[in-house]
């Protein structure tokens, strides 16, 4: 993604150098996604649950007459299923050409952050290079970039 | 998409709507229909699918065409029979251009020498001596006294207007259309620059010619007609020299391809050259084209004006087209006045001619003249302005004559009154159906919501919501419509397929066809061809016997295929009927026992035997043909109907044919459904799959070794599938209180479906589920119901072919 793109000197906020982010949480985890990916954030309503397919596709919604699936991301993770209140959060994105919605527990904040201070995953674990883009510090505190493409890139392999 | 490649696929849809104009025109040829315009219907097709493919590049289906058109003309002035040999010459040969068209389409290219073989008799027919004919000599040859000069004149010019109408609905190819002006053009000029002094002597003299000055209008070539053609059927009338006048040509970047800018004065020698026989060779153009005939002897004073001035204008305009005619400095355009018989003048002559004369398609209304003259004054020299607005760009180009065709065209099209269409984008469409689709939903459940107490207290809500539902069937009906199309589209094919049938299972086989007006949708429509293309390739290869064979029964020999379509209520019945043999159903249930389709002890009923042939891998025929008896085909038909929420009959009386029943829905954007929950989820059930539902605390079931339950119902056995064991998913409904959806209509392929409750019927919009996501095993779709919840739709033969697969996979 372009936000590893390097450019030193430019502290201008919102300037071409900087990305704002959408950040949300899941569990006591920060994540992000680019603003300019996100089309809606709604409070979780329920959805049809589609048989046969991956536990972390938690179903569909209506989305004013279009079927989003909604992507439980806590389940993508790997870490069990979220069991979504009223309270959690879907936010909908525009990946390519497909809307999806992914599941959160909740949304904290915009963040504007410098494409210098992206930082890149560390080696090791192939599940989180594959799924984060980059690694922010915000307040102290550290922001997983969303790789929305291989969120949901790899439902098609299956069936 | 470049323009270029929009412009192309227009050029393709076009091509299929003139590909089905020429089956549709054979087929009735064949018929026996000797209407000479079913000859110039398939004639022009073959003149404009040329036109297009000369303008992209398509050379194998330009020269193909060409000697087809070829062919064509020398059918079409008698030079050859139509007899049925070459009929099935022609007939194949536009299956041919089919194929070029889709290979064109594809980007292919066919084997080298593809329609050679047609090519060569095209030849051998139009050329029995076999004197070797370039085919760029044609159009020479058989316009015989055309000064030469002339003639090629008229030979190139066609080609500009020979994408004309093409060009007319498109507006593309305008450069390919210009190059090949410009090409023209330096050939007239050529050209012009001796014949029209050469020719001026015997124009003067015309003592025993009769001479006629013809001007087309722009609808002439927008309908597709070819000057040249006019002048060679002339030129049979009598002997014929043809001038052209070229002088409207504008200058190259003033030039619109869509615009006639000759005219022809033509004389014409013979002795029995009569007004009517002349008028005779336009009765076709009538109305989009200007004739002045004058009889031998005399020369209307427009024509004369024209033969002056060409002749003056030739000699001064050597070089038209590289003259700055069309400069606009007003010095040129009086050199360009003084030059012709300045326009103001021909327009008075005209206007004389015509009070003299009074010629049918010039019926200019009395009111038209004044403002005629008007604008022929305060216009002088229409030539030098490049106008953009239609009309007046049309006078301007046609010269006089335009004007008064303008205004005769616009009479006619008033008393024609022609239906009028535009080009939509099936995406639009298709949009305004969805919406309407939610509409009707969402109207039904704001009726649904009006109980008895709201009645009473809302009277004038109530009336307006009735309304309402009203006027949104109206709406519904009325989008639908823009949607539905005539069967015809896809009947047209088959008579080729039977075609190609018989002469490959050397039977005798006809095709009736009945009811190709019946209007259905277009998404169904492009569904229907491969399921039909089956059903009438099994009638022709089981159903119908040879000949012999026909013979012994003392029937007649050729054997009889009846397609027909009818509208029943709010389906569309397509009926294949033959009059063959019928089913050997002691074979279909041999084979399906053997095949295990049904069980051995089982003795299914005659009508089930039958519609054993749409079980998947299912051929009764031992051999296996190159046209049917792979086993696939028939299951293919079904599965297809089913995909687009129709069903399959087949009935089938022993020696005396079978009948075959496709029962198609006229819509596919809204669909009649059964709502049902599983686990707390709502699923929907395609109405037209279901034969009865059943609670399952009655039903009987019983179990098979593997596990899975049979339902037993009125002696048969019908598979179950259990939604939310199927689906995985838990459920804590009492299984004597759950539901059992029988489903498949027709045919012998039932399946009983388990499901928690019944909830009711409504009506959806089936919504994809690929947009966003992917497809998913045993779901057809989704659908938004009236609270806005999503349901899945349940996709009935996929349930039913995933349990095949699991019984496989097991054995």
């Amino acid at each position: 993604m372009e936000a590893i793109e390097l450019n030193e000197h430019d502290h201008e906020i919102g300037g071409a150098n900087s990305i704002q982010l959408i950040a949300f949480s899941i569990g006591e985890q920060a994540y992000g996604v680019e603003i300019t990916t996100v089309r809606e954030i709604r409070a979780w309503n329920g959805a049809t649950p589609l048989p046969n397919t991956k536990e972390f596709v938690r179903g569909v919604v209506n989305l004013r007459g279009t079927i989003v699936p909604i992507f439980d991301l806590r389940a993508r993770f790997g870490a069990g299923v979220t069991e979504a209140t009223k309270t959690h959060v879907v936010v909908v994105l525009a990946v390519g050409e497909k809307w999806i919605g992914i599941l959160v527990d909740a949304v904290s904040d915009i963040l504007t952050v410098q494409k210098n201070d992206v930082h890149a995953v560390p080696e090791g674990e192939n599940m989180d290079s594959e799924l984060l883009n980059g690694i922010v510090t915000h307040d102290g505190r550290m922001v997983g970039l969303i790789d929305l493409e291989a969120v949901v890139g790899q439902t098609g392999e299956e069936v | 998409m470049s323009e270029l490649d929009e412009f192309k696929a227009t050029y393709f849809d076009e091509c299929s709507e003139l590909l089905a104009e020429l089956e549709e025109q054979f087929l009735a040829i064949e018929a026996g229909d000797k209407d000479p315009e079913r000859l110039h219907a398939v004639f022009r097709a073959i003149h404009s699918i040329k036109g297009g493919a000369g303008a992209f590049g398509f050379s194998a289906l330009v020269s193909f065409s060409h000697s087809f058109e070829t062919l064509l003309d020398f059918v079409r002035d008698g030079r050859i029979e139509l007899d049925p040999k070459v009929l099935t010459l022609c007939i194949r040969s536009s299956d041919l251009i089919a194929d070029f068209v889709a290979a064109a389409q594809e980007n292919r290219e066919l084997e080298e020498g593809y329609g050679a073989e047609q090519k060569a008799a095209f030849e051998a027919l139009c050329n029995p001596d076999g004197t070797a004919e370039d085919d760029e000599d044609f159009d020479i040859e058989f316009t015989p006294v055309m000064a030469g000069g002339a003639m090629n004149v008229l030979a190139d010019d066609e080609d500009v207007f020979e994408n004309a109408p093409l060009n007319a609905g498109t507006e593309g190819d305008l450069t390919a259309a210009l190059d090949d002006a410009e090409d023209d053009l330096s050939d007239a000029d050529v050209v012009f620059a001796g014949d029209g002094t050469d020719g001026a002597p015997e124009f003067g003299a015309a003592a025993d010619a009769w001479t006629l000055t013809f001007t087309p209008l722009p609808a002439l070539f927008e309908r597709a007609n070819d000057p040249l053609l006019l002048f060679r059927e002339l030129s049979i009338v009598g002997d014929s020299q043809v001038n052209a006048d070229i002088r409207e040509i504008p200058e190259l970047n003033d030039f619109e391809p869509f615009q006639p800018y000759c005219q022809w004065v033509i004389t014409l020698k013979g002795d029995d050259v009569t007004e009517e026989r002349i008028r005779e060779v336009f009765e076709f153009v009538e109305g989009d084209c200007e004739i002045e005939v004058t009889p031998p002897g005399e020369l209307s004073e427009r024509q004369t004006s024209i033969l002056v001035g060409e002749i003056g204008s030739a000699a001064d305009q050597a070089v038209p087209n590289q003259e700055p005619v069309a400069a606009p400095e007003p010095v040129e355009s009086i050199a360009v006045e003084a030059d012709t018989p300045s326009f103001a003048d021909l327009a008075g002559e005209l206007g004389v001619d015509m009070n003299a004369e009074p010629e049918p398609e010039i019926d200019v209304e009395a009111e038209d003249e004044p403002e005629l003259e008007v604008q022929a004054q305060t216009a002088p020299v229409p030539l030098v302005a490049p106008v953009s607005d239609e009309d007046t760009s049309a006078a301007s180009s046609d010269g006089p004559g335009g004007l008064f065709g303008n205004a005769s065209a616009k009479n006619k099209a008033a008393d024609k009154a022609p239906v009028q269409s535009i080009r939509v984008d099936l995406d639009k469409v298709d949009r305004v159906v969805n919406m309407v689709g939610e509409l009707v939903i969402t109207q039904s459940m704001l009726t649904q919501q009006m109980d008895e107490t709201l009645r009473d207290k809302y009277q004038e809500l109530v009336r307006g919501i009735e309304v309402l539902a009203q006027t949104t069937r109206g709406l519904q009906d009325s989008v639908m419509a823009i949607r539905a199309q005539p069967v015809k589209s896809v009947f047209s094919r088959m008579p080729r397929l039977v075609r190609e049938l018989a002469s490959k299972t050397g039977k005798k086989i006809k095709l009736e066809m009945v009811g190709e007006n019946t209007e259905i949708d277009k998404t169904v429509i492009e569904q229907l061809s491969d399921p039909l293309t089956h059903m009438i390739r099994n009638s022709a290869d089981h159903g119908i016997e040879t000949c012999e064979k026909r013979k012994e029964r003392r029937k007649p020999e050729q054997g009889t295929i009846t397609l027909s379509a009818e509208q029943a209520g709010g389906n569309i019945l397509i009926i294949v009927e033959d009059d063959g043999a019928g089913i050997n159903r002691e074979r279909v249930l041999a084979l399906a026992k053997e095949k295990g389709v049904v069980p051995q002890d089982q003795t299914p009923t005659d009508e089930q035997i039958d519609n054993l042939i749409f079980a998947p891998g299912f051929s009764t025929v031992t051999e296996v043909s190159d046209l049917s008896g792979r086993g696939v085909g028939m299951d293919v038909v079904l599965s297809n109907i089913k995909k687009i929420g129709g069903s399959v009959h087949v009935r089938s009386t022993p020696g005396r044919g079978t009948r075959m029943t496709l029962r198609l829905p006229l819509t596919l954007a809204v669909l009649d459904v059964m709502l049902v929950s599983v686990a707390g989820c709502p699923y929907v059930v395609p109405l037209s799959s279901i034969v009865e539902t059943i609670q399952a605390g009655r039903a009987e079931f019983g179990k098979v070794p593997s596990g899975s339950r049979l339902l037993q119902i009125r002696g048969e056995y019908v598979p179950v599938v259990d939604l939310a064991t199927r689906f995985a998913m838990h459920t804590d409904a009492e299984e004597k209180n759950r539901f059992v959806v029988l489903c498949e209509a027709e045919g012998t392929n039932k399946l009983a479906i388990i499901v928690d409750e019944i909830i009711g019927q409504q009506q959806v919009v089936i919504k994809s589920l690929e947009e966003n996501y992917e497809r998913i095993d045993g779901i057809a779709g989704g659908t938004i119901l009236g609270n806005g919840q999503v349901a899945l739709i349940v996709d009935v033969q996929g349930l039913k072919t995933s349990r095949v697969n699991h019984r496989s996979a097991a054995a």
